[in-house]
């Protein structure tokens, strides 16, 4: 290998640990400051083991299990900003949060493994898809037991809940690389279809827009036809326009309430299922202002969900909008990262796969930032990274490890390449 | 591949946008709204605030107190604050529209939409802690409002009983809004129950059709679209009235009254409706909603000292025809605008086109000493040129020297003004209209005057308008 190459990468490591040391000092300084709110032992124990953890996960990991440093670094800076949100208001539930992180954290480090090892995956694919209708249908059965809330995504067992059309976000992302790399672009319209009909049926509108934003994405990606995607946006305007005709007054219901709601949140304030979320996030957001009110000082708890759908707001509200604009940007270079592994990808089916994972990240933080701004309707889907609750991040995280795999597969080649090269060059050619 | 690699910039441009676009808006919005939102009557963390920092004094534009906090320890040696407003009974009641009351009866009143200087928002950390170690108590900045109590209580005297209404006097040189009332009202310091009639602020949220005053616009319209409207020989015949059929609602002239073969400018004093209606016909409804628009009629406003109702020309966008059409000509039909913006509408015609902004903060001073804030005219919009502002001007100053605004005159001054007789369909009286400037440099005022279910514009508001100039020039 050239000195060249050698100097680049030894100045990469240097800015790299920069990084880490920044995101260590920032959560020091953070749960320091809520420690000297509270005197409690376990935030002084947090202050000294979340920059911890952060090392060991940035700087271990990767000699366990191929990873790319950098994404790491923000991955886990995003965690970690979930569970300071979470422990500001309550330390039970910040602790949970931990532990939810080292769940998606296993999640991250297996389908990273799965993708970096498995060779063939066109006997998986039918098996995935059984999978994924399988769990979609799981809700139905738990229907009678949940019908208090929006949307019947939920299912429980005991005292564990979990949303199966959060893990099949994965899978999606997989029978579409794998469509879409062999041509079969009916198939992957078809398959889309069919999830989003599962997920109408439970009205989680919120999660239908994020599957069939991702499909649409990946669609024009693989055909780079416009005409496609706009015959596509069409029907599917048009479907909604049938539905609205034929069903106006009973699944539209809601549908029209949060339409309302985002138009002029302050005239639905007092009604039920009115504007009171949205108006109560918009205040905090106008609290925190710029600068921000401050960490432990402000009261987004005020929002009724404020720590999953609305945790973005509390963000606003305590550390200001010039931060959460920051914050957004860190999702944003996720996001380019993702495009950029698949640019690096050698195989059609990888490619797609990584750029899946950067846009159903895009499509989400899109949809739940969108709904909290009053940019469009707001829909029910949690902030990736940020929200609390376990298939949430299990989820983000698996698609993380995904993009993982990927990039460990382009690292794989490109030393093989490498290899080649410097035989060569030995070799005098 | 390739083909892949080819449209991933394309997707990687789109998926960067939707990550950054919402929170964009989400900025753009908390620039545009965030103090509507901070000070709305919903927000918790303003009532936190409020027991954690001493609420400044109010004054007017004269130094007369119109709030302030009085401390005092009960028998626990807790600390009790108690808000009390102006000391006089009537000042209380005249300025309450504007100060509000410690309850928040009345919405977006100074009380509540200037919280960030009254709880000193603004205060910075040495500040904080050098007032901290004084008494241990955090006292917020005293504003001075442009208002002149003095001026609103002769109004709040001289304003007709048991009728609803609002009066706006404001500076049209310069935007200060020296007054700003609505009726009825009451006394915020010893008032049990306030209903929501009273707490009503009709100069900024009542939204109703303005009658005659509109045809101000109409006028501008026709002046700036049809010039051989204006021209000396051009004549209207007016017959009392425009039948358009059987089921359709009929331009009425007030009374019936047949003005004959009339000029633009006499039908304008006299307050022909058919002539404007014929007018409003001529121009169409998308020269007529132009002009409305260049009026600031369908603004989103966002004021920096007060909260006003966006007034609409039409409920929707589909062009006006014949009756509709001619109805909004006359000021009637779906216009829906406040007090307050009839007031700036008048003040642009007096300031030769130019539209000032309406500003209630004269200025903002910690207890220390620092000043937070200083007035300063700022321009809102040029609604119409000098020239045509010169012509309406001069036809306005028609109505009070020959038309139906006749009762409005004071000797040795040029007064302009317009009559309004709104027609509303579920009174059964119609409401009396004002507006008017005095054309005098040395007093640069213009006011609207709105009286509910009273009469003619001409019969009730005209009087109280001449008084109010009285008052203001001393003649």
């Amino acid at each position: 290998m050239n000195i060249a190459l050698k100097a680049r990468k030894k100045k990469r490591r240097t800015q790299l640990s920069a990084l880490t040391a920044v995101v260590m000092l920032f959560f020091f300084a953070a749960f320091l400051l809520l420690f000297l709110k509270d005197l409690s032992l376990q935030t002084l124990l947090m202050a000294v083991l979340t920059p911890l953890c952060i090392h060991l996960v940035v700087k271990l990991l990767p000699r366990l299990f191929p990873m790319d440093q950098m994404l790491l670094t923000l991955i886990s800076f995003l965690c970690a900003l979930g569970v300071l949100l979470q422990y500001r208001y309550s330390a039970t539930r910040g602790m949970t949060q931990v532990f939810n992180c080292g769940v998606g954290l296993l999640s991250m480090i297996g389908c990273a493994l799965l993708v970096r090892h498995i060779k063939n995956w066109k006997y998986l694919i039918f098996p995935i898809i059984l999978g994924s209708c399988g769990l979609l249908a799981l809700p139905f059965v738990f229907r009678a037991a949940n019908a208090n809330k929006g949307a019947t995504a939920w299912v429980g067992v005991g005292s564990i809940t979990m949303q199966p059309s959060e893990l099949v976000k994965i899978a999606i992302l997989f029978v579409l690389s794998y469509y879409l790399s062999r041509r079969k672009v009916v198939s992957a319209i078809l398959f889309t279809g069919l999830m989003l009909a599962f997920l109408v049926l439970q009205r989680d509108l919120g999660t239908a827009a994020i599957y069939g934003g991702t499909a649409l994405v990946m669609l024009y990606a693989a055909t780079s036809s416009p005409l496609l995607i706009g015959s596509i946006l069409g029907a599917g305007v048009g479907g909604v326009a049938i539905m609205y005709m034929l069903f106006k007054n009973s699944y539209f219901r809601t549908v029209q309430n949060r339409i309302n709601n985002w138009l002029d949140p302050f005239s639905t304030y007092d009604q039920l299922g009115g504007g009171y979320q949205i108006v109560q996030a918009l205040i905090a957001h106008a609290n925190g202002g710029f600068w921000g009110t401050g960490l432990g000082l402000g009261n987004a708890n005020v929002i009724p969900e404020f720590r999953t759908d609305f945790i973005f707001s509390a963000l606003v509200n305590e550390f200001g909008m010039i931060f959460a604009v920051l914050v957004l940007c860190i999702y944003a270079f996720i996001a380019l990262r993702g495009v950029d592994i698949a640019l690096r990808s050698s195989s059609a089916f990888h490619s797609l796969l990584a750029l899946g994972c950067a846009a159903i990240l895009a499509v989400q933080t899109f949809i739940i930032i969108g709904g909290i701004m009053k940019f469009i309707p707001m829909t029910g889907v949690t902030m990736p990274f940020l929200s609390y609750g376990g298939t949430s991040l299990v989820s983000v995280m698996g698609i993380m490890g995904v993009l993982q795999g990927v990039a460990s597969r382009n690292e794989r080649s490109l030393r093989e390449d490498e290899k080649l090269a410097d035989m060569g060059e030995e070799a005098g050619v | 591949m390739k083909q892949l690699r080819r449209s991933m910039r394309i997707v990687a441009f789109v998926l960067v946008l939707m990550i950054l676009l919402p929170i964009g808006y989400g900025a753009y919005s908390l620039i545009r709204y965030g103090t509507r939102w901070r000070t709305s009557e919903y927000n918790t963390y303003l009532s936190t605030l409020k027991n954690e920092v001493i609420a400044g004094d109010i004054y007017d534009r004269n130094g007369v107190r119109l709030a302030t906090t009085s401390i005092s320890t009960d028998m626990d040696g807790e600390i009790v604050r108690t808000r009390l407003y102006a000391d006089s009974a009537a000042v209380r009641s005249s300025v309450v529209h504007v100060v509000g009351d410690t309850r928040g009866n009345v919405k977006n009143a100074a009380e509540s939409f200037l919280a960030e200087y009254l709880y000193g928002a603004n205060m910075t950390y040495p500040e904080r802690l050098s007032q901290l170690s004084g008494n241990g108590l955090l006292r917020g900045d005293n504003v001075r409002l442009t208002i002149d109590s003095a001026l609103c209580t002769y109004i709040n005297s001289i304003f007709p009983q048991n009728h609803s209404g609002a009066v706006v006097v404001m500076n049209y040189k310069t935007g200060e809004l020296l007054a700003e009332m609505s009726f009825p009202n009451y006394d915020p310091q010893f008032a049990s129950s306030v209903s929501v009639y009273q707490a009503l602020n009709r100069a900024t949220r009542w939204l109703s059709a303005p009658g005659s005053t509109y045809k101000i616009i109409t006028l501008a319209s026709a002046l700036q679209n049809l010039p051989s409207a204006a021209a000396a020989d051009r004549t209207f015949g007016c017959t009392g009235g425009i039948v358009f059929g059987e089921h359709e609602r009929n331009v009425m002239d007030y009374g019936g009254t047949a003005h004959g073969s009339i000029s633009l400018k006499s039908a304008f004093a006299q307050s022909c409706n058919s002539t404007f209606a014929v007018l409003a016909l001529e121009l169409g409804d998308k020269a007529m909603r132009k002009t409305a628009e260049s009026f600031g009629i369908g603004d989103d406003f966002t004021f920096r000292d007060l909260v006003v109702e966006n007034s609409a020309y039409a409920n929707s966008s589909v062009a006006l025809m014949g009756a509709d059409l001619a109805w909004t000509g006359a000021g009637q039909n779906e216009l829906a605008v406040t007090p307050l913006h009839m007031c700036m509408i008048a003040s642009a015609v007096a300031n030769g086109g130019v539209m000032m902004e309406p500003r209630l903060l004269l200025s903002a001073q910690s207890i220390s000493g620092v000043e937070r804030a200083a007035f300063e005219p700022i321009v809102y919009r040029t609604a119409m040129d000098a020239k045509t502002a010169a012509t309406i001007r001069e036809y306005m100053r028609a109505v009070v020297t020959s038309g139906t605004g006749r009762s409005a005159a004071v000797e040795g001054l040029s007064i302009c003004g317009k009559t309004g007789t709104a027609e509303i369909d579920t009174q059964e009286k119609d409401n009396a209209w004002f507006v008017g400037f005095i054309a005098d440099d040395r007093y640069p005022f213009a006011l609207c005057i709105a009286v509910e279910e009273a009469g003619t514009g001409g019969s009730v508001a005209a009087p109280l308008a001449q008084n109010i100039f009285r008052y203001l020039t001393g003649k």
